[in-house]
């Protein structure tokens, strides 16, 4: 959701910087996939493979953690609604090309014009 | 006064009681200074949960008026989504430490001062109470960096501690000029600071020292040479922390001072401001690729994200800067987790190389729900669903 937000808004802005970076958010995927390929496959080294699995106790925080990923990738007002104002106040550009503040005089940004 | 500017001064308050009466009153199992260090993260997150969507809090004390310090306080959306992500990682932190973590009694206080530096600076409404809750942070991770971190830990600290003292001095430049360039005369007040009438040159100036302090602590290409190393030898409670919220104390810089307080200057530079961001992300993606070992994957995959941090702020615009905040509440929380599933494998197995490790999907034999949920952050950082 934060990748997607931060693309659509500013490619109207600078359209080669977002391009690149989407093709860096795509090569993320290809070393997500390789990881998991590389540690969760293949075989297991029988010399080695003898460890316990993990304990609820450790893995209370991992569990904490994945419920907040999913909930907020399912429900993004949980990452978006704290901070919409705050933000608003403090953009420098309109959604289209034109700077807000090549349009007004004041440097206070909240005084410029929505 | 408004009941929410009585609770406001709770949010420091907890963790600065916690890293004081810590070393007093805990005693025994690693579990007992557990417990007694997540009350203060736990009572932050509850009072943040109750401060949503009411009235700004605000609280002005003074302080030392003939230094322009004074402890003026404020929490506004941005300082409240900050605010509660430092909350949750701390209390991560605490719970993602081992069963026997050594030196509980020094270790549990340096993770609480480290939630109240973070807590400081995010509800500071002063540049000077914000420098000097940014210098508080210095101490205690770089403590914690090279106490309790792997092999090469020392190594790890001296290099955070280097660009991290770079980083404040810089900032501490940065803020001192604004206060005594701006009309209102020796004044570092944030509501001063924006109506601040400064000449292109002189916000120029604050700019670039601004982009050096705040470039360092994101970090972006190139001012990135600590990361990846203090990142692969802190133990993971403190990467946690590292990671999730005092990298992000970069970004929040940068949309509060020198988005809010310098736009001339800001857009003006925005080209060259989102080219590094682009080449940011693309730098710590290929590096990435290219690691052998987890933890400075991660990092690496850490840094990419940086660097789309830095075009959001860059572009400006309302949904772009909505972007950059839902980034660092998500990173922070994708980062943390990728770091306690690492953290979790490479308790069990002994290892963190790639090539040392394969077959733990196997679900008798290998650590089955550890990757699945891996696979989730995973999905997530490339992001799907986070």
């Amino acid at each position: 959701m934060g990748e997607l937000l931060v693309f659509e808004g500013s490619w109207s802005a600078f359209p080669w910087a977002t391009l690149t970076c989407l093709a860096a958010s795509g090569l993320t995927a290809v070393y997500a996939v390789r990881l998991f390929n590389r540690v969760g496959f293949g075989r297991l080294d029988n010399a080695r493979a003898d460890w316990q699995s993990t304990g609820w106790r450790e893995r209370l925080p991992a569990l904490l953690l994945s419920g907040l990923v999913v909930t907020a990738g399912l429900w993004p007002p949980l990452l978006l609604g704290w901070s919409e104002d705050s933000t608003a106040q403090l953009a420098l550009r309109a959604p289209s090309f034109e700077p807000l503040i090549a349009m007004a005089s004041p440097t206070h940004p909240q005084e410029l014009p929505s | 006064m408004q009941t929410n500017s009585l609770l406001l001064p709770l949010l420091p308050v907890l963790p600065l009681l916690g890293s004081v009466l810590l070393p007093l009153i805990g005693r025994g199992r690693t579990i007992f200074w557990r417990g007694w260090a997540l009350i203060a993260p736990i009572g932050q997150l509850l009072l943040v949960g109750v401060m949503i969507g009411q009235p700004e809090p605000k609280l002005n004390l003074r302080w030392l008026p003939d230094l322009g310090l004074a402890l003026d306080l404020g929490l506004d959306g941005l300082s409240l989504a900050m605010v509660g992500l430092t909350a949750l990682l701390t209390a991560t932190a605490i719970l993602a430490t081992r069963e026997e973590q050594p030196r509980p009694g020094l270790f549990f206080p340096l993770l609480l001062a480290v939630n109240l530096g973070l807590v400081g600076a995010f509800l500071a409404r002063n540049a000077l109470l914000f420098v000097l809750c940014f210098e508080l942070i210095l101490i205690p991770t770089t403590l914690l960096v090279a106490i309790w971190g792997g092999e090469r830990r020392a190594g790890g600290a001296i290099r955070y501690l280097i660009y991290s003292a770079v980083s404040g001095i810089t900032l501490l430049a940065a803020v001192l000029a604004f206060g005594l360039l701006n009309a209102n005369g020796n004044s570092f007040s944030y509501a001063d600071l924006a109506a601040a009438d400064l000449s292109t040159t002189h916000q120029r100036l604050i700019l670039a020292l601004l982009l050096v302090a705040f470039g360092l602590k994101l970090p972006v290409v190139p001012l990135h040479g600590w990361q990846p190393f203090t990142y692969s030898e802190a133990s993971t409670p403190v990467v946690v922390l590292l990671g999730g919220v005092v990298s992000k104390l970069g970004a929040y810089g940068l949309l509060r001072f020198a988005v809010g307080f310098l736009p001339e200057a800001w857009v003006a530079w925005s080209p060259w401001l989102a080219g590094a961001g682009a080449v940011t992300a693309f730098y710590g993606a290929l590096n990435a690729i290219a690691q052998k070992d987890m933890r400075r994957l991660v990092a690496y995959s850490s840094l990419g994200h940086m660097g789309l941090l830095l075009l959001a702020l860059a572009a400006a615009t309302p949904l772009s800067l909505q972007g950059a905040v839902a980034l660092i509440l998500a990173h922070g929380t994708i980062l943390a987790l990728l770091f306690v599933l690492v953290d979790l494998i490479d308790r069990k197995t002994g290892t963190t190389q790639i090539a040392e490790l394969s077959g733990l999907m196997n679900p008798y034999r290998g650590l089955p729900f550890t990757l699945g949920l891996l696979l989730l952050a995973l999905m997530a950082s490339a992001g799907i669903p986070g």
